[in-house]
């Protein structure tokens, strides 16, 4: 067994501490009172993009923003809660072998379009499905992926807060570059 | 489920279990990390994520589907290409440069002490440039880790064929650039 130095025993406790944290998280299930509500129709193909509206901010701010859970077919299923720390997704998402870039937009704004950030995938459900059951009944906004589909390949999330209370949520893919996102005004 | 699942999936929610296995393989952890990046501060937020990483998606982990330490590997190769990939994208290099975390004097001696063991394991990474991502992903794991070939595609959730495939296509495309002390190493490792 290794002898810790100062910042491997401190680590150690930090992360001793997450592992409460997320055991104390799992425990109670999700409130059923926010419900999704789609902002725009269709989650059948997926193209350039796909639309679907996120809960609005409800004052439930202990919880964590976003989870990823390993389902039994060998695919995962991100769940947004809230339009933070993009970045932190972004490295779980990586722990699962699936290459992302996520953008939350500031109200107001979006990313430029014109030129393109990136060459569009055309992909189906197989790799990104947003349409599981659970979206239309349950109070969470939800992707499920398939990492094996997407090895030298990235998957684009780009989040922005509408007027509406809810926000709008475009998942592509690609297999090309992505260029950062440059903020310009909505509308 | 098996013991290997049992034991890995409650890293996640029991502080004792995850402590034994950070104790195991916090050495691994820093020495893979320390092949591929120098800068000691850097080495211990990596060496934090991956953990941080292993506790997010210690669920997921099937035995059927190879071993503990590939599957660690796995997890470790994600996180550290993950912080490559950022630091290509410009506008978030600067927040990595400074390091998030306290380290003392002690601490940086230790890292930069692991950090030369690996300057030569570094060189090799450094000459990988010319790979695809593929490529230079299942070399890595097979030559600067010295997993098997079935662990490193395991780790990288590739069949077994393509891992040898493309570590065959890396060494050739490699053969004319690789001094010859590296040169040395790569076929150690040939299952």
């Amino acid at each position: 067994m290794t002898q810790l130095g100062h910042f491997e025993q401190n680590l150690l406790t930090e992360l001793r501490e997450v592992v409460a944290d997320q055991a104390a998280a799992r425990r109670p299930r999700r409130s059923p009172a926010r419900r999704l509500v789609p902002a725009a129709a269709g989650a059948g193909l997926l193209a350039a993009g796909l639309l679907v509206g996120l809960p609005a901010l409800d004052g439930e701010q202990a919880r964590a923003a976003y989870a990823i859970d390993a389902n039994d077919d060998g695919t995962i299923t991100v769940t947004v809660d809230r339009l933070e720390d993009a970045d932190g997704l972004e490295r779980q998402l990586a722990a699962h072998g699936v290459s992302a870039v996520i953008d939350y937009v500031p109200p107001g704004q979006q990313c430029r379009q014109v030129p393109r950030r990136f060459e569009p995938m055309s992909v189906t459900r197989e790799w990104v499905d947003m349409s599981r059951p659970d979206i239309e009944t349950d109070s969470e906004f939800s992707v499920t992926l398939r990492p094996a589909l997407f090895e030298d390949k990235t998957l684009i999330i780009e989040a922005m807060r509408a007027g509406d209370g809810h926000s709008l949520l475009f998942v592509s893919v690609t297999a090309g570059p992505v260029a950062p996102c440059v903020l310009v005004d909505a509308g | 489920m098996d013991e290997d699942d049992h034991s890995l999936a409650r890293i996640g929610r029991d502080p004792d279990a995850f402590e034994a296995f950070y104790r195991e393989h916090i050495d691994t952890v820093q020495r893979f990390v320390a092949r591929r990046v120098a800068d000691p501060h850097l080495v211990a937020d990596l060496t934090a994520e991956v953990f941080l990483a292993v506790i997010r998606s210690a669920h997921g982990y099937r035995a059927d589907r190879g071993s503990v330490v590939g599957w660690l590997y796995g997890v470790a190769h994600n996180v550290v290409s993950a912080e490559r990939r950022r630091r290509a994208r410009e506008h978030r290099a600067h927040e990595r440069a400074a390091g998030r975390r306290e380290l003392t004097g002690e601490d940086v001696a230790r890292l930069e002490e692991r950090i030369d063991a690996e300057a030569r394991a570094r060189e090799l990474g450094a000459a990988m440039d010319r790979l695809s991502r593929g490529e230079r992903a299942v070399l890595e794991l097979v030559a600067l880790d010295g997993l098997a070939v079935k662990d490193a595609a395991h780790a990288l959730g590739v069949p077994q064929v393509t891992a040898r495939v493309r570590l065959h296509r890396a060494r050739r495309a490699l053969r004319d650039h690789l001094s010859p002390v590296v040169l040395t190493v790569a076929p150690e490792v040939t299952p």
